[in-house]
């Protein structure tokens, strides 16, 4: 059995994208979710790290910069 | 109708009373527009992640509600006239969050 996870710096050449997979939807109040996808700077990490599908990663990015807005996420992280 | 989801960051040194107020004077002027109320949700005191207006911390509380669109403007006056909201957001409520909570369950 293969688990699927992701890791932030090299994984597998697999990739999935984690909303398709576990059926959920990026909500910008979910921050131990929102968390996974953020560096360690704080910025959005990008499709190429996270596996994720064109149209989740979008929705992903807003709800980021939602949580940012509302000061659940920082904008930097120094 | 539309489902709007309201999140306010209230001043940290108020005391419940004070935010139970001011929640249903909001739910007041939701009401006095026509509107439906929701889902109310008090988060508690939280760290932010960054300052706003030197506070390091705030109570947090979401409210949902239903509205039709062209009101939407009164709601918003009210909350940016009062002081002791540090940060709003006013969020158009997607019906697939719901579904996906839904499927958190199953």
């Amino acid at each position: 059995m293969v688990r699927r996870e992701t890791y932030r710096g090299f994984r597998k050449r697999r990739k999935i994208c984690y909303f398709c997979a576990e059926k959920k939807v990026a909500d910008y109040k979910n921050i131990e979710l929102l968390d996974r996808f953020i560096s360690e700077q704080g910025k959005i990490l990008p499709r190429r790290v996270t596996g994720n599908c064109a149209k989740h990663q979008r929705s992903l990015a807003i709800a980021i910069k939602r949580a940012r807005e509302v000061a659940l996420l920082p904008y930097v992280n120094r | 109708m539309r489902n709007y989801e309201l999140m306010i960051l209230l001043d940290p040194n108020l005391q419940d009373e004070d935010i139970s107020a001011l929640v249903k004077e909001i739910q007041q002027t939701i009401t006095k527009n026509q509107g439906k109320i929701g889902k109310v949700n008090q988060w508690g005191k939280r760290k932010l992640a960054y300052e706003i207006k030197k506070y390091q911390e705030a109570f947090y509380v979401v409210l949902n509600f239903e509205l039709e669109p062209e009101n939407i403007t009164n709601i918003e006056k009210s909350i940016k006239f009062e002081e002791k909201i540090i940060r709003y957001i006013i969020i158009l409520g997607e019906e697939k969050i719901v579904h996906a909570k839904e499927a958190k369950k199953n």
